[in-house]
């Protein structure tokens, strides 16, 4: 950890410094270029007075990547995991009903860290896939719900345009019902159902039904 | 590093996460970071000292009314600039 009490010249550095050299390092900075930066720092020329020693040199800095370097690299590894875990924590809360931006679901997910910090990464990883599938599970009951809405929909559509066409329909029959000349077509013996329609449709609807005839 | 420091390094890799102070002092000491065991009181002042300085919130657990301690922005933003220091 990097509150480890370190005794080299560079382990004395103030925090901030060590810091800023491990991330130099992690991004690949050379050995000269890093000694020259470290070596021109007041924050390190007051050190190594103080220890009466020379400047940071090339084996100082390679001791300090086996020792204190390696210590931060876990360090940030560590921070990773943690928070990923907080990450699925959060998500475990969330999907309990938690609200994501309350404080239950901040309380929730601490609870859920505490039991997951003390489970091996075996269980973690099996956790993340049953999480995986529940929300894979969950998006396929939202896409048959959705299926069954658009049904509901059609169905109710279908039924609204069936009692339209009833009431357009008794509304046509009382209209015509009045009129003398379809009265005497619906009731002459002469005519077969065939004629009787073609002709009460001519006169009803007059070049729509030829329209409708032919499909247009 | 000194217990504020440390509580700052304990809750913000865990943000969302809010926690009492008797689990922020019980996780502290179960570190083993700090070099004598702290008691929930002092970690209560360390927050109230933390909080004054906009670090963390203060929230009430409408539960059980117990008082929950969470990570604000800055104290996250205190957090990455001191190098990620993260109590496991």
């Amino acid at each position: 950890m990097n509150t480890r009490c370190y005794r080299s010249k560079i382990g004395r550095l103030p925090f901030a410094i060590r810091n800023e050299l491990n991330e130099r390092i992690r991004d690949g900075a050379q050995g000269a270029e890093l000694l020259d930066w470290l070596n021109g720092l007041k924050e390190t020329k007051k050190v190594l007075r103080e220890m009466k020693s020379g400047p940071v040199n090339a084996q100082n800095l390679t001791d300090w990547r086996s020792s204190g370097y390696n210590d931060w690299l876990e360090d940030q590894k560590d921070a990773d995991r943690i928070r990923r875990l907080a990450e699925v924590s959060q998500t475990l809360a969330a999907a309990a009903g938690g609200n994501v931006a309350g404080i239950g679901c901040s309380i929730a997910t601490a609870k859920i860290m505490d039991a997951l910090e003390s489970a091996d990464d075996d269980k973690i990883a099996d956790l993340s896939t049953a999480l995986v599938k529940l929300r894979a599970g969950e998006n396929a009951a939202q896409k048959v719900a959705l299926a069954e809405e658009k049904n509901a929909l059609a169905k109710e559509q279908l039924e609204l345009s069936r009692a339209k066409f009833e009431r357009d329909t008794t509304r046509l029959f009382i209209k015509w019902a009045q009129s003398k000349d379809a009265l005497a077509l619906a009731t002459d013996k002469r005519l077969g159902s065939d004629e009787k329609t073609e002709r009460l449709g001519r006169l009803m609807f007059g070049d729509l039904w030829e329209g409708a005839k032919d499909g247009r | 590093m000194n217990l504020k420091q440390l509580i700052i390094a304990f809750l913000s890799p865990r943000y969302p996460a809010a926690y009492t102070e008797a689990s922020i002092a019980q996780r502290l000491n179960a570190s083993q970071m700090l070099d004598k065991r702290c008691t929930v009181d002092e970690v209560s002042d360390a927050l109230r000292a933390l909080h004054k300085m906009k670090m963390v919130d203060l929230q009430i657990d409408q539960m059980d009314n117990s008082a929950v301690w969470q990570v604000t922005e800055e104290g996250i933003k205190k957090w990455v600039l001191e190098g990620r220091v993260t109590v496991v």
